[in-house]
């Protein structure tokens, strides 16, 4: 039995989890900065940073208290080396380091990408590699394939924008609030996307977001007059809701269509889709009804989202990395790899 | 006020890439427009002209910063979106970065600090299509005028 505490602060959530053998959830706590943010109108990193310090103690202790604060129960300390906020990475990174030193643990750096792929893996017991991840949030529009454990393949990534950060630009374009995904979906709900036509842009190995944030913008500036208020947010409910709904059918569209595409070609049986995107209904319902023969794999929500558990997750695959004289390794904003 | 105008993502990316030629260590630009106005696109090609590879270049509002390494100078490429009006640049060190490379800024007109002391600034205007302005502060130094002025796509 191998028992790891993975911690993960890469970004807005504060988060400690102790894993069992990869897929038993002992304990996943998370601490979200969301509220602070929305208090300042924005990320501000000085702050973020200072958030992970005030709670990452507390968040720990809250995930050993399954082995009762026994670090001499745990095997190894896995944390995110990236990429993210590299002030948050820090955090994360320099307490889980000072945590392995004193308790004389081997420590491993662990990619928030791997962690977003072995999600799927962690919240189903049937699934198991060769499969095909698509990981999509905020600061993700990537497709993964884990050929076995602790071998991927990056097939994609954006190459502008990432799909939860178009979500959340067109609703500032749209005057609905932040978090843009929970509030277009909203707006949508219901209503007919076919009032407009969006682009969907089929690139051979990359996504890109950038021209439909464009196009809503084009449509939302082609408004006649008297329809935009103030700060440029059409002014009618429904225009906006037909909008929301247009552009979320053009995003899910290209999500679809790519890993269909990729999933063809290499006759995959197996898909995940992870990451805060996944919890949208369109995408889940486009999913569904496209890969009807497929085993398709998303995860409960606490998983979608930034946790440690996942980062655990995808420790037990990389344990034999895990080191006890290479405790001060660097963190990684920019991390684009898997490994 | 010298005005550029570009007719496709492809000529805002040439744009950035002759404008490359002319920067140099401890220049920072401070990219303003509205969503969509082609800022990420311009600091694509930056990339390319400094020598880095332009398809790296994504979006850095959520990370914040991204930096690109290979090419002749290092780019740093700040994003001041996520933070809000009223951001601080101080968060970034620019002194740090700007004493490393290349700094570009997206939204930098979010920033509640005064404008720096020789920072160049470009307004991105969306017009019809896919076209844009692009308006250089007339304080911008010669080199960098020059570009402008000799621009033809």
């Amino acid at each position: 039995m191998t028992l790891v505490l993975a911690i993960e602060s890469s970004c807005d959530e504060t988060a400690a989890a102790v894993i069992e053998d990869g897929r038993t959830i002992h304990s996943n706590v998370v601490a979200s900065q969301i509220d602070l943010h929305r208090r300042f109108g924005g990320v501000v990193p000085e702050l973020a940073a200072r958030s992970h310090i005030a709670a990452i103690q507390t968040v720990v202790s809250d995930a050993m208290v399954p082995v009762e604060g026994d670090w001499k129960a745990l095997d190894a300390i896995a944390v995110t080396r990236g990429p993210g906020l590299v002030g948050c990475l820090l955090v994360g990174t320099r307490f889980a380091q000072a945590a392995a030193l004193a308790s004389r643990l081997p420590i491993v750096g662990i990619s928030h990408l791997a962690g977003h792929v072995y999600s799927a893996w962690l919240g189903d017991v049937e699934l198991e590699p060769p499969f095909l991840a698509l990981v999509v949030s905020g600061g993700h529009t990537d497709c993964i394939m884990l050929h076995e454990h602790g071998r991927a393949e990056h097939i994609a990534g954006t190459r502008d924008d990432a799909v939860g950060e178009a979500f959340d630009k067109v609703a500032r374009l749209l005057g609905l609030p932040y978090p843009g995904g929970p509030s277009i979906q909203r707006a949508a709900s219901g209503v007919s996307p076919d009032a407009y036509q969006f682009p969907v842009p089929h690139l051979p190995d990359s996504f890109s977001y950038s021209g439909l944030k464009t196009a809503v913008r084009h449509a939302v500036d082609r408004l006649p007059d008297g329809a935009r208020n103030a700060v440029g947010v059409p002014e009618d409910p429904s225009t906006v809701a037909e909008l929301a709904a247009a552009f979320q059918k053009a995003a899910v569209m290209q999500l679809v269509d790519f890993v269909a595409r990729v999933a063809e070609e290499r006759n995959v049986d197996r898909i995940a889709v992870v990451g805060g995107v996944a919890a949208n209904l369109a995408l889940r319902e486009a999913v569904a009804a496209r890969f009807a023969g497929v085993h398709v794999s998303i995860p409960p929500f606490a998983l979608c989202t930034d946790n440690a558990a996942m980062i655990g997750a995808a420790a037990f695959h990389h344990i034999h990395e895990a080191s006890d004289s290479n405790v001060g390794f660097d963190v990684e904003p920019d991390l684009l790899t898997f490994a | 006020m010298v005005t550029v105008l570009t007719h496709s993502p492809e000529e805002t990316e040439s744009f950035g890439s002759r404008l490359a030629a002319q920067l140099a260590r401890g220049d920072i630009l401070a990219l303003n427009g509205p969503l969509g106005a082609g800022k990420t696109c311009l600091v694509r090609g930056l990339a390319r002209g400094l020598g880095h590879d332009p398809l790296r270049v994504r979006s850095p509002t959520f990370v914040l910063h991204h930096v690109y390494r290979e090419g002749r100078l290092p780019l740093h490429h700040l994003d001041l979106y996520r933070l809000g009006k009223g951001a601080h640049t101080d968060e970034f060190d620019l002194d740090l970065l700007a004493g490393d490379g290349v700094v570009a800024m997206e939204w930098a007109s979010l920033s509640a600090d005064a404008a720096l002391p020789g920072m160049i600034v470009l307004e991105l205007r969306p017009l019809e299509g896919d076209s844009r302005e692009i308006r250089l502060h007339d304080d911008v130094p010669d080199r960098v005028r020059k570009v402008a002025g000799e621009w033809t796509a």
